[in-house]
Order: C-alpha cells, then sequence, then structure tokens
C-alpha cells in the first residue's frame, strides 16, 4: 500500500470518528433539550394547579404553550385549562395572570361594597399575592362584575405599574380576570415642585392659558412621546394635569419638564 | 364513437365535481378595520384589529388615516359578505367621526353585523349604536365599545391585548376583561358589550 493511500484511509477514518462525534453529541443535546422542556412543563403543570386550587374546581392542566409579548419583548407560557389560561413569565416563571375563557356569571352582582371587599381580599390571601400592595380601588365594573385594583406606595403615592389589576364576581365566587404588574419605581424622585408651580410651568411651555387647566394629581406614570420625540418610557413622579378638553399633561414633579400627555377619545 | 362516451363521461364527472365544489365552498365573512389619524393609536389598533379578524377567519383588511365619513359607510351599507367592522376614532353615545369630525349616526346604519368594536368614547355608554348594528338579541352577534371615555393610550394597550392575545382563544366577553386587567390603572377601560356573552366571534 502506497504511502498517500495510507493517508486517506487515516483521514477518512478521522472524518468519519469526528462525524459519529458530533452526532453523538446533537442526539445527546436535543435528548437533553427535550428532557428540559419536559421537566419544565410538568413544573409548570404543578405550579398551575396549585395556583388555580383556591379558584377552580378543575384545574388540571390541558395545554402548554410558549408565546411572546409583543409588548414587553418578553417570553411567556400560556396554561390552559377547562376554564382558564394562565400566563407565566418563562424566566422567572412567575405569574403574570389568570384569565377566564368564558363567563360563567349568571348572578346580579351586589351593591354592597363590603361584599366585595371581603370575597377579594380573601382570595387575593389565597392566591398568595404580594401582601404589600394595598387595596386602592374597588368599584363595581357593570352589572355582573366588580373591579379591585391593589398597588404598591412609595410616600403616599401609588405605583399602577407595580399592581395587580382584578375584575370579579362575588355572588359565583369567580375570578374573571386578573394580572400582575411588577414594574418598581426606581427613580425615586422627590417632588419639588407643586401643583402651582406644575401648571404655571406647563402652560407658559404649551402656550395656552393657565385657566385651561382644571385638574392636577401627583402620581407616578410613564413618559411617551404625545409632546414631541421623547425615547424615554421610563416611570416618573408627574404632575397629571387635565385640561378642559380633557387633554392630559405630564409635568415631571422633579424638573418640571413636560415627559409625556395623552387626550380621551371622545 | 366508445372512445368519445368516455371522454364526454370524464368531462361531466370533472364538471359535477367543479359545480359542487363551487357552490359548497362559501367565501368567509369579511372585516373593515378603520383607524382614524387624528390619533396618535389609529394605525397601531387597526393593525391589531386585523390581526385579530384574520384569527377569528375573516378576510380582513384595514385603513388607516385620514378616513372620511364616505369610506365608512360604504362598508357599512356593503352589500356583500362584510360582517365585521372595528374603527379607532372620536365620538359619543350615539355616533362616531371621521377624520374631518363628521359624524356617523345611528340612523346611516344598516345590515346585520357580526363582530363590531366601536372604538370611541361613550360608544356603548347606551345600546343605540349596538341596536343599529341589529347585534343585540342573538347567539352569534356582540357590539363592543366603552360606557365611558378612555385615553387613547390606554385605548391602545385594549386593543394589542384583546386583538392579538385572547381572541380566538377566549369569548368576546372574556377577552374584553382580559385585556381591560393588562391595562394598569383604576378604572381606565369602561369597555362594554352588547349581544351575546357566549360568542367567541369566529366569522361565519
Amino acid at each position: 500500500m502506497k504511502k498517500y493511500q495510507k493517508i486517506t484511509i487515516l483521514l477518512v477514518a478521522i472524518l468519519a470518528l469526528v462525524a459519529s462525534i458530533v452526532y453523538a453529541a446533537s442526539e445527546n443535546s436535543a435528548t437533553l433539550e427535550k428532557e428540559a422542556e419536559e421537566l419544565t412543563e410538568t413544573a409548570i403543570t404543578a405550579q398551575v394547579e396549585t395556583i388555580l386550587a383556591p379558584i377552580a374546581d378543575n384545574n388540571s392542566v390541558k395545554n402548554v404553550e410558549k408565546y411572546t409579548n409583543e409588548l414587553t419583548n418578553k417570553e411567556m407560557y400560556r396554561v390552559s385549562t377547562e376554564d382558564y389560561m394562565v400566563s407565566l413569565d418563562s424566566s422567572s416563571k412567575e405569574l403574570v395572570g389568570i384569565y377566564e375563557k368564558e363567563p360563567k356569571y349568571n348572578l346580579n352582582t351586589t351593591t354592597d361594597k363590603a361584599i366585595a371587599q371581603k370575597y377579594i381580599t380573601s382570595k387575593y390571601s389565597e392566591l398568595k399575592l404580594p401582601s404589600e400592595y394595598k387595596l386602592v380601588y374597588l368599584e363595581k365594573f357593570d352589572d355582573y362584575v366588580w373591579e379591585a385594583d391593589f398597588q404598591k406606595e412609595y410616600n403616599g403615592v401609588y405605583n399602577m405599574y407595580e399592581s395587580v389589576k382584578v375584575f370579579f364576581n362575588p355572588e359565583n365566587q369567580e375570578i374573571v380576570a386578573l394580572t400582575l404588574f411588577d414594574e418598581a419605581y426606581t427613580a425615586n424622585e422627590e417632588a419639588k415642585l407643586d401643583s402651582e408651580t406644575a401648571t404655571e410651568t406647563a402652560t407658559s411651555s404649551l402656550n395656552i392659558e393657565k385657566e385651561n387647566i382644571k385638574d392636577s394629581e401627583l402620581t407616578l406614570i410613564k413618559a411617551n412621546n404625545y409632546y414631541g420625540d421623547n425615547n424615554d418610557k421610563s416611570i416618573h413622579k408627574a404632575w397629571v394635569l387635565t385640561t378642559n378638553e380633557e387633554d392630559k399633561i405630564f409635568v415631571d414633579a422633579a424638573t418640571g419638564k413636560i415627559i409625556g400627555g395623552d387626550s380621551f377619545n371622545d | 364513437m366508445i372512445k368519445n362516451k368516455k371522454i364526454i363521461l370524464v368531462i361531466a364527472i370533472i364538471s359535477i365535481i367543479l359545480l359542487s365544489l363551487s357552490t359548497t365552498s362559501n367565501a368567509s365573512a369579511s372585516a373593515k378595520s378603520f383607524g382614524n389619524g387624528r390619533s396618535n393609536y389609529g394605525d397601531e389598533c387597526a393593525g391589531y384589529a386585523t390581526v385579530g379578524f384574520n384569527k377569528l377567519g375573516y378576510s380582513s383588511t384595514a385603513l388607516t388615516g385620514p378616513i372620511t365619513r364616505d369610506d365608512m359607510l360604504s362598508w357599512i351599507n356593503n352589500t356583500g359578505n362584510g360582517y365585521g367592522m372595528y374603527v379607532h376614532t372620536f365620538g359619543g353615545d350615539g355616533y362616531f367621526n371621521d377624520y374631518n369630525g363628521y359624524s356617523i349616526n345611528s340612523s346611516m346604519i344598516s345590515g346585520n353585523w357580526d363582530l363590531v368594536f366601536i372604538d370611541s368614547g361613550y360608544s356603548a355608554a347606551s345600546n343605540t349604536l349596538a341596536s343599529a348594528f341589529h347585534t343585540i338579541g342573538y347567539s352569534n352577534r356582540c357590539f363592543l365599545g366603552w360606557s365611558n371615555a378612555v385615553v387613547t393610550g390606554n385605548a391602545e394597550l385594549f386593543n394589542y391585548y384583546f386583538w392579538t392575545e385572547y381572541v380566538g382563544i377566549a369569548t368576546i366577553q372574556s377577552a374584553a376583561l382580559s385585556a381591560a386587567s393588562n391595562v394598569p390603572g383604576s378604572g381606565t377601560t369602561p369597555i362594554k358589550l352588547y349581544g351575546s356573552t357566549s360568542y367567541y366571534g369566529w366569522a361565519r
């Protein structure tokens, strides 16, 4: 056998060996990925069944699917049971929302706020939702459903982006829709401007009459580009001014800068 | 002669098959979404609605920008297969406006509609518009609107969740409440449904 023939055979043998190693590794990787997915799905199923136990008679999971929330660019799991869809953050596996597929309620809801409050505070606790959030809003939404909002407080100002918003029917013992928001307010700005100064700053800047402002509220609000180019979408402590035409002007309570606004669709 | 008979028979069979296909396969219902260019979010909302109508099996198109009253009336008065309509605009109880502020009121509306969402303030403060679209009292029809005013940013958020996340996997009523719960803030989304609460919105 000539030398080049030996080298060729050796090269082929090496190639075959490398190919088989790569193939085995990829097979092993695919198997591991599949096992990891199955483990995740099993864990998610158990988690969702535990979450739903206080509110659903039939909480066995029928389907788990992954999807992307295009607004937040977050990967999510949507877990379906007979009656509910449950959304989980795919990274943290934290609960994002519980949503009923079909309304079951058939009883007109109470007008008694105490009954509604007793039901929702009890379920809130059973669902192990954030205990530091305070009930800041409880009103009848329509003939069948109440709305409750639990929000985190920052020195007397509440953060609606760090909250639980829930629709429910106390008579049918039914959670209709529930969303957890977990965007913390980190800027911790000091409100240097009072309402009067904020109004003067905004009306002067936008060239409108001061008398055109009919209402003001100190709150935590996200900046936007309503009044021109602004890439800032973070949460600010701001005065939200309402004009007689129902437009909203957001004035940063620390700097006096107009950070956004909005208008009603009427 | 026998050969000709065979050819005629084959042609006849093919003709019968084609004829039966053409009579049994109805075109799906159509929907149109309008986004008023005066709103910051008209394009986005009409886009979300188009996605949602497609999920429900509608043949769906959108018109955005300086939409006129005639644009919307020509759809409302269509004599074809149009059974779905979404409008993101300004308005009030019993009417909604075009780009120039001209109104469409209940007396201008006709036809039997399956799924209509007039996304303007107070559009569902009463059942005037829902009745005009003939969406009340049927098992497979409904009308969505706002019982109060809504800021356009919140309406945009609502529309994203309603059309892209929940429509098709929940009833319209449940999809609307699920989407409403995804908009932060108290009392920010006074969505109101008239018509069937068990309707999923599927195209006829």
